[in-house]
């Protein structure tokens, strides 16, 4: 009987030991990473005589509080802010490219190109109103070439996040495979430590952060296998099953639009979070941006150029394709204003003409080369008729012109600016509301962890009395004999 | 719901940051003195703004080119009242001449010296410049649009400058509108002129009297020719005051407009300002009470 009464205390102090732990190890965990609540599961031991007296407490195991449907919901909203945390970067850094409205900006540069080009209607043959053109011309396609090269260079350093610099392993890629990696190993230990009957608390907790940073990185799902191995999916594609892990490898490249993430077995991932957003900034965003602003380019070159065609200048030389530079007319014809860089006589519109946008060189060296007159003006003759100039200067309020054409740019910028902002103020709301309701079911709850700590205080307090007593009975039984 | 202190420090400190980002965003906002520094700020009012501005540059060009246009025809008008006031004197020698019923030949060589005076007067008249360019030259790049013989080498197209509202206006008339001659369908004014030198070197007579009589018939034309011609500019110079006042409101109105865009609402930023930071202050507060107040504190 005193036996068996001392083997129940004893088992009693070993649960609230056990509790005891439990709670020290939860409270210095409180802000761990990945963590997991802990609870010590307690049986209690059926009787083994017929008296029907108890055989003390058994600690059955310790296991993570948690919820997988929680899990999950947080997975996805870590995957979704990541995007859009991504997506609102990749556009403030795009919206650089268009400083406006400012004084210093394309619009105000296209302004003082018509105002250059109304000043030259009213005096055509001064050199200073034509040195003046030619000038601004210069300027707005300048200020084309280096807005095109800004959004390229955010491409080429969007595409070096992507795939690291210089070598295949850094990058979101390479984040992205030691993760997938790490997964793997620890889908291993943890069947390996079950089996061993060995505590893997922890080493779930490592993979859980593991999967929540993959997860933000490539935006993932997940299920949990019988043998408590972790299977990853990201867009339909398995990157870890148990214990093998599939590799990812950038593919393309920015300059051509084309960056893409595929397995090392070849299946093309559509992957969402960060690396999905970075892609539809590489290839799309940017993409487009780069062709509406080669559209203004395109608009103000072949607008100026046709007139310029069809013209004649101050000292009589008649543009290609005027009625003064018809037969029997011989002589040489005006120059184009705006070319491509490399190709110094004519432009040629494209996706890419920003970058190459430029004015004549023959005309920078020449100003009075510019049209201002009527093509029906008599080649060879001086003449101040300011028809051709003042076209051109009406190009400016040109319905679908390029200061249109810009206008709708920047408001394209600012309103997907705007909503990639507005899109990650509420990924982040999402996301602190399933990692509140997470926290919630898994967080270590300071106070709770208190009050069971005096709980197991307390019986073990009493489970001591308990031994002291019996000790004591045992000891005047003794004495009594 | 069950309150971990992961839940609660994750919730206190979001709501720190979003309070810190709404107050930086109105601290630029307010120092900077523009609501719009950027696109994303308000897209639909930055592409506005954009209008707006290129707007305004095209009403200054306009009314720069309007006093560009003023000076043209300041000086247009001016011209061709000294034409009107110099053909009348002619006028009038002529009827003297021929009222006087050609008292000596003396006279009439004095009239017509008199009168050579005034053809090279014209000459120098018919030449006027705005600064390098002869305004009564058509849009032909002349120097000297008239020989000293009075010989016209412009052409019959005006000069015109673009105002805004419309199409451009003409601030010149081609010589020949003025001076006659040329396309115009009117006898040069120095060709009539000449004629009347001459008329009255061959001294008084009935021959000189009927051809002088045909001189002031095409001396009237010349007249009218010069009247229309100065009405022509007067009309110009109405449409270009128009288009400046025109250009003036514009661009005020504008001015406004802009300002109103894209300057900082100061009085409800700062009372937006002022209700952030009550707020910010009061979650600190909380942040301050809640977050030591735990069971362990009150374990001794």
């Amino acid at each position: 009987m005193s036996d068996l009464t001392l083997n129940i205390a004893a088992s009693g102090i070993e649960a609230d030991q056990a509790e005891l732990d439990t709670a020290a190890n939860n409270l210095s965990n409180v802000s761990t990473p990945g963590y997991a609540e802990e609870v010590v599961n307690l049986s209690n031991m059926t009787p083994s005589t017929t008296s029907g007296v108890g055989e003390g407490v058994a600690v059955q195991s310790v296991t993570e509080d948690g919820s997988s449907l929680y899990d999950q919901l947080n997975l996805v909203s870590q995957g979704q802010l990541g995007s859009a945390n991504e997506a609102a970067s990749i556009q403030n850094l795009t919206q650089n490219a268009f400083p406006e409205p400012s004084t210093t900006g394309l619009q105000s540069q296209l302004s003082q190109l018509w105002t250059g080009l109304s000043t030259l209607a009213t005096q055509p043959s001064s050199t200073a109103a034509q040195q003046s053109v030619v000038q601004d011309a210069s300027e707005v396609s300048q200020r084309l070439n280096s807005t095109y090269s800004q959004l390229s260079d955010v491409a080429q350093q969007l595409s070096n996040d992507f795939q690291g610099q210089g070598t295949t392993s850094g990058g979101y890629v390479g984040q992205a495979n030691q993760l997938i990696n790490q997964i793997a190993t620890l889908n291993g230990n943890i069947v390996a430590g079950q089996n061993g009957g060995r505590d893997v608390n922890s080493l779930v907790d490592q993979r859980r952060q593991a999967v929540d940073q993959l997860g933000t990185l490539l935006g993932v799902r997940t299920t949990t296998e019988p043998d408590g191995t972790l299977t990853v999916m990201s867009g339909g594609i398995q990157l870890v099953s148990s214990t093998n892990a599939v590799d990812l490898q950038a593919t393309g490249s920015a300059s051509s639009g084309d960056l893409g993430l595929e397995t090392t077995n070849g299946n093309v991932l559509p992957a969402g979070g960060q690396i999905g957003a970075l892609l539809t900034g590489v290839n799309t965003t940017i993409p487009t941006y780069q062709s509406q602003l080669s559209s203004v380019a395109d608009s103000l070159a072949q607008s100026l150029n046709t007139l310029q065609s069809n013209g004649v200048s101050p000292t009589g030389i008649p543009g290609a394709t005027s009625s003064a530079g018809a037969p029997p007319y011989a002589g040489a014809f005006l120059p184009s204003i705006f070319v491509n860089n490399a190709s110094p006589t004519t432009y040629t519109p494209g996706s890419g003409s920003a970058q190459s946008i430029a004015v004549n060189p023959t005309l920078l060296a020449n100003p009075s080369l510019l049209a201002t007159a009527s093509g029906s003006a008599t080649p060879g003759s001086a003449t101040i008729d300011p028809t051709t100039a003042q076209a051109m200067a009406a190009v400016g309020q040109a319905f679908g012109g390029p200061d249109d054409l810009y206008q709708a740019l920047v408001g394209l910028v600012g309103s997907q600016t705007s909503e990639a902002n507005n899109n990650q103020t509420s990924a982040q709301a999402l996301s602190d509301s399933t990692a509140a309701q997470l926290s919630s079911v898994d967080g270590v709850d300071t106070n709770q962890e208190t009050v069971n700590m005096l709980s197991a205080q307390q019986a073990y307090q009493a489970t001591a009395a308990v031994i002291n007593s019996t000790t004591t009975a045992l000891e005047a039984l003794l004495a009594a004999v | 719901m069950r309150v971990t202190d992961t839940t609660l420090a994750n919730q206190l400190s979001g709501d720190l940051e979003s309070q810190q980002a709404t107050i930086t965003s109105l601290d630029e906002e307010l120092s900077s003195g523009q609501a719009l520094t950027k696109p994303s700020d308000n897209p639909v009012a930055a592409a506005d703004t954009l209008g707006y501005s290129r707007q305004i540059a095209q009403a200054a060009s306009d009314q720069s080119n309007a006093s560009t246009a003023q000076a043209w025809l300041g000086i247009g008008n001016q011209t061709a009242n000294q034409v009107i006031n110099t053909l009348q004197s002619v006028n009038t020698t002529v009827l003297q001449a021929l009222n006087s019923g050609g008292d000596n030949a003396q006279s009439y060589n004095e009239m017509a010296q008199q009168l050579q005076g005034q053809i090279s007067q014209l000459v120098g008249l018919a030449n006027t410049q705005y600064g390098t360019t002869s305004i009564f030259a058509g849009t032909a790049g002349v120097s000297q649009p008239y020989s000293t013989a009075g010989d016209y080498s412009g052409n019959s197209q005006s000069f015109t400058i673009s105002v805004g509202g419309g199409a451009p206006v003409a601030v010149s008339v081609p010589g020949d509108q003025l001076f006659g001659g040329g396309t115009s369908g009117v006898q040069s004014v120095f060709t009539t002129l000449q004629n009347i030198v001459t008329h009255l070197q061959a001294g008084p007579g009935s021959a000189s009297y009927s051809s002088l009589k045909t001189d002031l018939d095409n001396l009237g034309a010349n007249m009218t020719q010069a009247e229309t011609a100065a009405t022509t500019l007067g009309e110009s110079t109405q449409a270009v005051s128009a288009a400046t006042t025109a250009a003036e409101t514009t661009s005020t109105q504008l001015q406004t407009i802009l300002a109103t865009t894209q300057s900082t609402d100061v009085p409800t930023v700062t009372a937006a300002l002022q209700s952030d930071l009550t707020t910010y202050q009061a979650a600190l507060y909380a942040v301050s009470q809640t977050v030591p107040e735990t069971l362990a504190q009150f374990l001794k």
